[in-house]
């Protein structure tokens, strides 16, 4: 799905250090171009075109394959002739983040609303540095209370508040 | 007197209780995100889009649209102290409010804003109620190939004219696209790309969709980045915000002029409030006998973007709503809802469902009315807010958007999904890839793709019939002209570019 994550040098330029080329255009275009080369081989190989006049499923995709793939050329050839910025990819953010929405996913049904949003607003203070850990437990704490008493109490979704499986 | 019935009716609708509730509950929420820098209308539409669900569809629409004209009223109260926008609309107005705000008139120039957003806005809704039921009546004889065309130019222009890149824009709408397609063929009943995974079948949810890209990317992408800013508290004390003759007497006409600029910028696809706010600061400039002014705190500068850009905001639901054609991404959503809940827009919706069309006309007024007590009694506690510090909002924002996702079906995966979207977010942010109109394409993909299946059954796949169609011709010309306009001028900047990085070099 996320066809260029892998790449090293990426985000926000703050603009310190310049680049021979524009690596993250160029990347970012070739990523894309074979994302739609690949959505066109896929669906000419699996779905049937039709006519014009009847077209058949494989009809859209192979068009905006296609399109994607001229796309992603037009936005990389350039960029290997132009100066770029640096980009920096917080991988502390995206990590801990990550961890906080995954550890939601994990813990909702098993253990229910409370305790998974105290859950998930502590793992996400861990993302920056400058919670310190009593204050992100009061955080947590009336987080976990206010979405109760929003979406519980206010809205009355049907979700169990607290549960224990074991 | 139709007109006059027609608003007694939307009054009727608008008045009830329960809608005046969520008018107010969003036009709180979108001054409240507005506010906060780094949250636009997008992202708090998106984390709020499930709730909606819940909701009758002139309800839940009356609080989405809340939102986002709130988050424009909101946006100016950043721009001002802070000098950092609260919504992309409103960062013109960071030129001449926060150079007001340093002479210490800023309690001056958030009390204009604040009466040049009512103006804005009401010029805009009656611009909106107007038109809409005139461009109903003509849309009615419209068949597949006019919408395809309408369709696609509206695709073209919001991806190539608000873009620095057209090229990247365009890549966006037919990547929304191609991901539109996932999922069980409508026409033949294929199931494309789900790679057997029986989650796929019904294809990517719009709610999953808009909280990963705008709710979640925006978060990735602004924690651990730096962040600065302080405020002058007693800029916000009501008596300080009292403007002076001579400031009413610069003001008038360029809110005036800036409400009719923007009422046409944001009707036209592609342009919204941000453009409509830069033309009007642009237009009072030009024709200003003092110019020089301009960018040092001249009320004007601030009256006339905000005016334009709440008029913007309401004009923007004169396509979406009578041809169901949205203009923006936010307006994408604004169909979402509607959709969500079985209701197509289109030139049909106003005589159909005449009581949600007049209904949300009317809670526009009521909105823009609750706006004007929000922001000028209650602008203390909106400064105050601006001081909370952003490591203990973002993660209640985080968890507002997990409930969200998971309240849709009550299903984990959902949440799984919105995080996957979130890293394709960021990951786009990082590579400066538009987010926006990848929603927009993501939403137009399968209406583009049966209306132009539609229309090429009806001309016998005769591509030169649909062209030959006087109104289709005609978008589809346009389009291509607007097109050939932006890769041109693209390739004319890269090749300036260029050839200074080849000096530079040699």
């Amino acid at each position: 799905m996320v066809p260029d994550c892998k790449e090293g040098d990426r985000t926000r330029g703050e603009g310190e250090e310049e680049l021979e080329r524009n690596y993250r255009d160029a990347f970012a275009g070739l990523s894309l171009a074979i994302f739609g080369g690949a959505a066109v081989l896929y669906a000419l190989s699996k779905y049937p075109m039709g006519t014009v006049t009847r077209m058949g499923p494989g009809m859209m995709p192979v068009t905006l394959g296609a399109i994607l793939l001229v796309f992603g050329i037009i936005i990389a050839v350039p960029a290997l002739f132009q100066r770029g910025e640096r980009v920096e990819l917080r991988f502390r953010a995206l990590i801990v983040l990550s961890a906080s929405i995954l550890s939601f996913a994990l813990m909702i049904r098993e253990f229910g609303l409370v305790p998974s949003v105290f859950a998930t607003t502590l793992i996400a203070t861990f993302a920056e540095s400058k919670v310190t850990l009593v204050r992100a437990l009061i955080l947590s704490a009336s987080t976990a209370l206010l979405t109760w008493s929003i979406f519980i109490l206010g809205l009355g979704l049907t979700l169990p508040s607290y549960r224990w499986p074991f | 007197m139709d007109l006059l019935a027609n608003f007694a009716l939307g009054l009727e609708t608008a008045i009830t209780p329960t809608n005046l509730f969520y008018c107010f509950a969003g036009v709180f929420l979108g001054t409240f995100v507005g506010v906060i820098p780094g949250i636009g209308p997008l992202a708090a539409i998106s984390m709020l889009f499930p709730i909606t669900f819940y909701l009758d569809p002139t309800a839940a629409l009356i609080m989405l649209a809340g939102i986002y004209y709130g988050t424009t009223y909101g946006g100016s109260t950043a721009s001002i102290l802070l000098n950092m926008p609260g919504a992309t609309s409103a960062a013109v107005t960071c030129l001449d409010g926060y150079p007001m705000a340093q002479k210490g008139r800023a309690g001056i120039a958030l009390f204009m804003t604040t009466i040049a957003s009512f103006t804005g806005g009401s010029i805009g809704i009656i611009m909106l109620s107007l038109f809409s039921p005139l461009i109903a009546e003509y849309a009615l004889t419209f068949g597949p190939a006019e919408y395809f065309a309408l369709m696609v130019l509206g695709l073209v222009a919001a991806s190539t004219i608000t873009n620095s890149t057209p090229s990247k824009g365009l890549a966006m709408v037919v990547l929304g696209m191609l991901i539109a397609t996932v999922g069980i063929d409508s026409q033949s009943g294929a199931a494309r790309f789900t790679f057997g995974s029986m989650s796929l079948m019904e294809g990517f949810g719009i709610s999953a969709m808009a909280m990963g890209l705008f709710g979640i990317g925006e978060i990735l992408s602004s924690v651990g980045a730096k962040r600065d800013g302080k405020i002058d508290k007693s800029s916000a004390r009501l008596r300080n915000m009292i403007p002076s003759r001579d400031d009413w007497a610069r003001s008038w006409r360029p809110g005036l002029r800036g409400s009719a600029i923007g009422s046409f910028f944001g009707a036209l696809p592609g342009t919204g409030p941000s453009i409509a706010s830069f033309m009007a600061y642009a237009f009072e400039k030009r024709i200003s006998a003092t110019p020089e002014r301009f960018g040092n705190g001249a009320i004007e500068g601030v009256v006339a973007p905000e005016s334009a850009n709440n008029a913007a905001d309401q004009t923007a639901f004169i396509p979406t709503l009578t041809l169901g054609i949205p203009g923006s991404a936010t307006m994408a959503l604004m169909l979402g809802a509607l959709m969500v809940h079985g209701i197509q827009p289109g030139p049909t919706l106003i005589s159909q469902q005449p009581s949600l069309f007049w209904g949300l006309v009317m809670s526009f007024w009521i909105g823009n009315l609750l706006l004007l007590v929000l922001n000028l009694p209650l602008i203390g506690l909106w400064v105050r807010l601006l001081m909370v510090p952003y490591h203990y909002l973002y993660p209640a924002i985080l968890v507002f958007v997990c409930i969200g996702a998971y309240s849709v079906r009550s299903n984990p995966a959902d949440v799984v999904m919105v995080l996957g979207f979130g890293v394709l977010g960021y990951v786009m942010r990082l590579a400066d890839l538009p987010a926006a109109p990848l929603l927009l394409g993501f939403v137009l993909g399968p209406l583009v793709e049966s209306q132009f299946r539609r229309a090429m059954v009806l001309a016998q796949g005769d591509f030169t019939v649909v062209m030959t169609r006087p109104i289709a011709g005609t978008v589809l010309a346009l389009t291509a002209l607007l097109l050939f306009w932006t890769l041109a001028s693209t390739y004319l900047r890269y090749r300036r570019r260029t050839k200074t990085t080849l000096s530079a070099q040699g």
